[in-house]
């Protein structure tokens, strides 16, 4: 076999085997599709149960909460009993963000991170999680209120976020 | 060719940004408006579509081409410049002979390059003249000023090459002088290009509303601009170096006589240096790169490093691995070109194995799809002592100590050929041995810590460390290194030409996965935007949005990278035929 050739089928071989070795070795997962843009306009009005499922979809989804907000990671706080912590974080001396209860200190996790960092997860005052109003992600009051209402009924408090009625956006 | 200049510097300015400019005017008659809008919110009917082809596909294989040949004509001049300097500095002629040989090759590159340049252009402005529009109306004034370096870079191409016979005696500073120029252009085309790209995924100078508020430096000077400039220069020459050894390698195993074969060994060594200096900090570089990701959004760098697109590092991990044991083979192999080989012979087993068990645990992935199944029978998602081989600390020492017994080979391959000549030298080398075994120890103990005892947040950390020992390895060593052999002699003439072709295939290889590497990395650079043409400021809402599997990129690079060798190759031996005619 002439030289050229070898070298052209080596180069061959090595590229191949890179690709085979991603088409082989790899799990083939489908990225997920992007999340919808448009949010999600209420029909008629949701029961609480509702509302609850219509946020856990949210976390998981949209909203990009499990990205962070998981066992396996260890980037962020766990959330599951954070609906419960919210009332003790608030009354905690080095608390200095403007929630008065539970509900609102979610609220305000979500929209201004930094007003409260959770210890050992970033610098005071500077939390390493995105408001989620903002794009990315773009959570709109509906919905943020949909993630309060699931993150309390998986604590198993009282959910207090209130569904929307029909027809509101 | 100068058609092609025109159209070049002129489509970007004048097209899209026409259409553009219309709102900005009406925006601006109607009183103290701002003079930049929001970026638009596309529907899916403002994606044209060109029957058949695959907008996303097109722009993507353009891009990619594009980007090769660039980084290719980027590169070679940068690898020329330097060996000129070492041929003024030793006054050896063959340098020369060898940078005047290669910057012919650059020539036929250089037009390419434009070619794609053009093709991607077309294809941006043809699928996706929103985004263009809109980028054109931040970033024009750079366009203009990218036009203008291009015309300075193509004069001094020309000065340069056809200035190498004339320009000697007196007159070679000076042609340094264009060399210099004609790389400072190079690199800034390529900064202000990094500033685009990079300006889509971490976009910088808007305003919370994501609305640019009109400073072009901020947009330039975003957060990743920095560490994409220095990665990509980095990546430039160790990869110009990469494809002259392939070339150099290629034409030792056509030669027919072994003067030629000497020549030939000779120069894919002095090129495959050139590409092992640009391999070593490479990987720092990117560790920056990430680590500025992380810092500007956890979310992209989750995405980067987790998830779907964390089995792409597995794919770069056994790349890259190629790469150091291919670079590794090809210094043992040289160390037979001296005198003293078989001194070192004994070692290279140990090394081959720190290496190997370096490789595995660099490849041992971190998240494992298990079947639930499986899973229980590990108890839990991840094995309690394997997983934090699958962490960054894990993988930051294994590259870490790759990259030192790399260094190591080195110095064998340096000493198989002299004799230290020094009274002291025994101390000097007790002393290098000890900065090894320290340097190491240090790196194993810090990536054991922060693997197994500290939180996620705080593991990154320890690459600091490592990076630290990893330099004062290479940097004290290389000094006692050369303090000892002050002043001695060479054992004798290296046997140039004395390399069994496994080695050239060594070389042809590192070209190749380099190649095929860096259009993969691209993928995922642009993948973790998402679904955004620029980041949470303007939404793709094209049908291709979508992230495909890293099996499908791998398929598209595959396909890319056989195309742009062949391209390649051909280049070669248009060279071939003009050192023949000249001959
Ligand atoms: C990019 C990663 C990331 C994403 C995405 C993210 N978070 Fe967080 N989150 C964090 C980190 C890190 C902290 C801890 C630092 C802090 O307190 O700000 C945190 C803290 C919190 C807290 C306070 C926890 C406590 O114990 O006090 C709440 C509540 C919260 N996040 C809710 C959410 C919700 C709801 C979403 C999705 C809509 C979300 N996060 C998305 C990273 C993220």
């Amino acid at each position: 076999m002439s030289n050229f050739l070898r070298v052209v089928l080596f180069g061959l071989v090595v590229i191949g085997a890179y690709a085979a070795f991603a088409a082989v070795f790899t799990p083939s997962i489908k990225p997920e599709p992007p999340p919808a843009e448009e949010t999600v306009s209420v029909a008629a009005a949701m029961t609480q149960e509702e509302f609850a499922r219509f946020g856990e979809r949210l976390y998981h989804g949209k909203g990009q909460c499990a990205l962070c907000h998981n066992a396996a990671g260890g980037r962020a706080p766990s959330l599951d009993a954070v609906a419960i912590n919210a009332a003790r974080r608030i009354i905690s001396p080095d608390y200095k963000g403007g929630a008065k209860d539970a509900a609102a200190y979610l609220y305000e996790s979500m929209t201004a991170p930094s007003a409260y960092v959770v210890p050992g997860y970033g610098a005071a005052g500077t939390s390493p999680m995105p408001g989620v109003r903002k794009e990315p992600i773009g959570l709109n009051e509906t919905e943020m209120r949909g993630v309060i209402a699931f993150l309390q009924s998986r604590a198993g408090v009282t959910v207090t976020a209130a569904p929307p009625k029909a027809g509101e956006q | 060719m100068l058609l092609l200049l025109l159209c070049i510097s002129s489509v970007p300015v004048l097209t899209p940004s026409s259409a553009f400019a219309g709102d900005a005017v009406s925006q601006a008659g109607t009183g103290s408006a701002p003079a930049y809008m929001p970026a638009p919110r596309l529907k899916a009917e403002d994606y044209p579509k060109a029957g058949g082809v695959n907008p996303r596909l097109a722009v993507w294989f353009a891009a990619q081409m594009h980007l090769w040949f660039a980084a290719f004509v980027l590169a070679v001049p940068v690898f020329v410049l330097i060996i000129e300097c070492v041929g003024v500095y030793t006054g050896d002629v063959r340098y020369d002979g060898l940078a005047y040989e290669f910057l012919r090759v650059s020539l036929t590159a250089y037009s390419i390059t434009a070619l794609t340049g053009a093709a991607l252009l077309v294809s941006l402005v043809v699928f996706y003249p929103a985004v263009m529009s809109y980028l054109v109306s931040i970033f024009g004034s750079t366009m203009l000023l990218y036009a203008l370096l291009f015309f300075v870079e193509s004069g001094a191409l020309y000065v340069y090459y056809y200035g190498w016979r004339a320009m000697t005696g007196p007159w070679k500073k000076a042609h340094v002088g264009v060399g210099l120029l004609l790389n400072a252009a190079g690199t800034s085309l390529m900064f202000i290009a990094n500033a685009w790209v990079t300006f889509m995924m971490t976009p910088a100078g808007v305003d919370a509303r994501g609305v640019f508020d009109g400073n072009v430096w901020h947009a330039v000077n975003n957060h990743l601009w920095n560490p994409m400039n220095l990665h990509r220069f980095i990546a430039n020459v160790a990869y110009g170096g990469s494809i002259v050894g392939a070339y150099a390698a290629y034409m030792f195993l056509s030669s027919k006589t072994g003067e030629e074969r000497g020549h030939y060994d000779w120069m894919g060594y002095t090129a495959s240096i050139i590409a092992i200096c640009g391999l070593l900090p490479l990987p720092f570089a990117g560790y920056w790169l990430t680590a500025e990701i992380y810092s500007y959004s956890q979310q992209m760098g989750i995405n980067l490093m987790g998830g779907v697109l964390a089995w792409l590092f597995i794919i770069q991990a056994a790349v890259i691995g190629a790469l150091f044991l291919a670079a590794n083979y090809y210094l043992w192999c040289g160390m037979q070109r001296g005198a003293f080989a078989a001194r070192y012979n004994g070692y290279i087993k140990y090394i081959a194995f720190v290496l190997a068990v370096s490789f595995m645990v660099w490849f041992t992935p971190h998240t494992p799809l298990l079947a639930p199944a499986e899973a229980a029978a590990l108890g839990g998602q991840f094995h309690p002592w394997l997983a934090p081989l699958g962490l960054m600390p894990a993988k930051n020492t294994a590259v870490n100590v790759m990259i030192i017994f790399t260094f190591l080979s080195f110095l064998l391959y340096r000493r198989s050929n002299r004799a230290p000549a020094v009274k002291w030298a025994d101390s000097g080398k007790a002393a290098q041995a000890a900065i090894f075994c320290a340097a190491i120890v240090n790196i194993v103990v810090a990536g054991v810590y922060y693997g197994y005892f500290t939180n996620t947040v705080y593991k990154v950390a320890s690459s600091v460390i490592q990076v630290a020992s990893t330099l004062f390895v290479i940097i004290a060593c290389s000094v006692i290194e050369r303090l000892i052999h002050r002043g001695a002699k060479e054992a004798g003439a290296y046997k140039w030409g004395a390399m069994p072709d496994g080695s050239q295939y060594a070389l042809i290889l590192i070209a190749v996965s380099f190649t095929w590497l860096m259009g993969l990395m691209g993928f995922v650079r642009s993948a973790i935007r998402q679904h955004w043409h620029v980041y949470s400021i303007m939404r793709d809402n094209s049908p291709d949005a979508f992230t495909p599997t890293v099996a499908y990129a791998a398929r598209v690079v595959s396909i890319g990278t056989v195309v742009f060798l062949a391209i390649i190759l051909f280049i070669f031996w248009l060279a071939q035929l003009g050192r023949r005619r000249d001959e």
